[in-house]
């Protein structure tokens, strides 16, 4: 099966200027990481690890779905688990 | 400049300082003999590594004088993953200037001195390599 590449946003940025506009600074201090990554994950040119990207949510206070999104423009089909699961 | 960055372009300066002095004293690298040329190679790499060293405490001290604050060196899961996609780069340039040297030591008849200068210099564009990408995937 070819590899779909899906399209992954966040909002990042967003939701640091809601945040009484947190500095990309303090967020990185917040979550252990540098302000390059800070700065490459809000450009979207580094996809976080889920590890990361929890904390991210966590200094948000929100879930992570409305940190991290996917558009929703590649066909649901192509989301099928490689794993079969066994139906109890 | 952040201290990755710092970091790089010490490494940089220091790596140009050495090859600059490498080339004054390999003149006649030809004619020295092998042994020599050995020890002149190895105390390169000793005097590079002591170069970033010095290099890295000198322009931390006078960052810190200038700006009157040490900056944080955080390193995370980004710089774990550019530094391992790095050292694949060096390895894989590095490989092929081997096999590329060993093959023509082998069908070419290359001169044991020119065999150990060839893989010396596959060692330092990999390494210079290496460097110029972390600066552009630390932008």
């Amino acid at each position: 099966m070819a590899k779909t590449k899906l399209d992954i946003d966040n909002n990042v940025r967003k939701l640091r200027f809601e945040q009484q506009e947190m500095t990309q600074q303090a967020l990185a201090d917040k979550v252990g990481v540098s302000r390059q990554t800070i700065v490459a994950i809000e450009k979207n040119r580094y996809s976080p690890s889920l590890d990361l990207a929890f904390q991210l949510a966590i200094a948000f206070q929100k879930p992570i779905t409305e940190v991290f999104f996917m558009h929703a423009d590649v066909p649901s089909e192509q989301y099928k688990p490689r794993i079969k699961l066994k139906s109890s | 400049m952040d201290v990755k960055r710092r970091k790089v372009f010490i490494s940089l300066a220091s790596s140009f300082a050495v090859g600059w002095w490498l080339v004054s004293q390999v003149g006649q690298w030809d004619t020295i003999e092998t042994v020599a040329l050995g020890q002149l190679l190895i105390k390169a790499m000793g005097i590079n590594i002591a170069a970033v060293i010095v290099g890295t405490i000198v322009i931390t001290i006078v960052a810190s004088l200038i700006w009157g604050k040490v900056d944080k060196d955080v390193t995370d899961e980004r710089d774990d993953k550019i530094e391992l996609y790095v050292m694949r780069l060096i390895l894989v340039c590095f490989s092929i200037g081997m096999i590329v040297v060993f093959a023509m030591m082998g069908w070419q008849q290359l001169a044991a001195n020119t065999a150990l200068l060839s893989i010396f210099a596959c060692m330092y564009i990999a390494n210079l390599l290496g460097e110029l990408l972390k600066l552009f995937w630390y932008r």
